[in-house]
């Protein structure tokens, strides 16, 4: 058993070295020599032929591990170094607006144009003068068919083509929901959005962004949970110099934040 | 090396294969240069950068790996491309489509991911962008920048792009960070 959660560890050796390689991070994170005294003591016990080849898979991964710690050194000492902590302190401390400036001092935009090449033109050509005419392609396709049916406002709320009641009214109904709420506890915007469909989540979204336009609710930003809270008013508001607030909601982030519960 | 005219010809196509893009991004491979323009293309691109250098404009080599002293086969596989030969006046940066905040949250990415030996946490770096941005911004001028090519994610890890290599004096704009407010 301890044999076995030995060989795990140089398992796990051989993959923080292929990590530390792959991203490129400060190679002296690895400590080399604990890992060749821990493969010695290894390759003592070792009894197969694949105990011994995982010892020189992972002894190679060390060995360049250290080869990439002397490029590091050489590539850091020809470079001028900063305290990353410093760095860190003075972007956080800089308004966008000093950073953009200090940035364009340094910015070197690339030129370059985007033209179509000669086979691409003569390809275009050939294309356009192959093409029939819009008459010729038409008249391949079938005539259509109209057949004349009716549906009953129910069929069409079904097709969700139509409204139940006006729009009016569902507005109604959702700030009298938000009242409701709101009168349990502190409404975070994710938390209402919450649905079993992105489609329920997109009109309440839809919903809340018409409350607050017209004056029915409000959105205070929470810093310390990064959401708004949905604040709904009593009685309707005059509404005068709001500001716009955009929530972008793609099906990924409604997966993430709503259905996720993150 | 060639005759004048043949040497002339080189330079011109040279200038054409790079400032005419001709895959998703810009610039051309030294491989593809070497193909064009024959084995010792590196001098007609001395050659063009001298051009160049009357038009403000410079050929930029950015090489696929860190590399103190440049080998033949490195400039084989680096990116050749075209940059301003100084600075870019700002005003011209955002008539270019930048807004002020991407520009300020670019430098940020660039000099946080560089002073930490090139490559963070993605989650690091969106707390930084988070004390000036609102989060759900952080997260699209994240995915802008890594579509632009300015950074590039390894795992969950953020790393300097190709485009940032071409562009941008990391160890300068951390120069710029550290000095400032001393000189102004």
């Amino acid at each position: 058993m301890r044999f076995k959660v030995k060989r795990e560890l140089v398992e796990r050796i051989i993959g923080t070295c292929e990590r530390v390689l792959r991203r490129g991070l400060d190679p002296f994170v690895v400590d080399v020599e604990k890992y060749v005294s821990y493969l010695k003591d290894f390759l003592m016990q070792s009894k197969s032929t694949e105990d011994l080849a995982l010892d020189l898979e992972a002894l190679e991964a060390l060995s360049r591990v250290v080869e990439f710690q002397g490029r590091w050194v050489i590539d850091k000492s020809s470079k001028l170094f900063f305290d990353p902590l410093i760095i860190e302190l003075k972007v956080k401390s800089l308004s966008l607006n000093d950073l953009a400036h200090i940035l364009c001092h340094v910015f070197h935009p690339i030129a370059s144009l985007r033209i179509i090449s000669r086979r691409g033109f003569e390809e275009a050509v050939k294309y356009w003068l192959n093409l029939p005419p819009l008459r010729d392609r038409w008249g391949r396709l079938p005539q259509p068919v109209f057949k004349v049916e009716s549906a009953s406002i129910e069929d069409l709320i079904r097709s969700r083509l139509a409204l139940k009641g006006s729009f009016s009214e569902m507005l109604e109904e959702f700030w009298g929901r938000i009242k409701d709420l709101s009168s349990r506890g502190v409404i975070y915007y994710w938390d209402f959005l919450k649905s079993d469909s992105f489609e329920d989540s997109i009109l309440k979204a839809y919903m809340i962004s018409f409350l607050a336009s017209y004056g029915y609710v409000k959105l205070d930003f929470d810093p310390k949970v990064e959401d708004y809270i949905i604040i709904p008013y009593e009685s309707k508001v005059e509404v005068s110099g709001s500001n716009s607030i955009a929530i972008s909601i793609s099906y990924g982030e409604w997966l993430r934040r709503v259905k996720g519960g993150g | 090396m060639e005759g004048k005219a043949e040497l002339k010809s080189k330079i011109e196509r040279a200038a054409q294969l790079l400032l005419i893009q001709r895959h998703r991004r810009p610039g051309v491979k030294g491989w593809e240069l070497k193909r064009a323009l024959g084995r010792r293309y590196l001098e007609v691109i001395k050659l063009l950068d001298d051009e160049l250098s009357k038009f403000g404009l410079k050929v930029k080599v950015v090489f696929m790996e860190d590399v103190s002293e440049p080998k033949a086969e490195d400039y084989d596989k680096a990116i050749f491309m075209v940059t301003f030969r100084h600075p870019a006046k700002i005003t011209d940066v955002l008539t270019s489509g930048w807004s002020i905040d991407e520009l300020g949250a670019l430098a940020a990415c660039i000099a946080f991911i560089n002073s930490r030996g090139g490559s963070v946490r993605r989650k690091d770096v969106e707390e930084v962008l988070a004390e000036k941005l609102p989060r759900w911004r952080v997260e699209t001028i994240l995915d802008r920048f890594i579509r632009m090519g300015y950074l590039e994610v390894k795992d969950d890890y953020l790393a300097l792009g190709w485009r940032s290599k071409a562009e941008v004096d990391a160890d300068l704009l951390s120069l710029g960070l550290v000095s400032y407010g001393s000189t102004t």
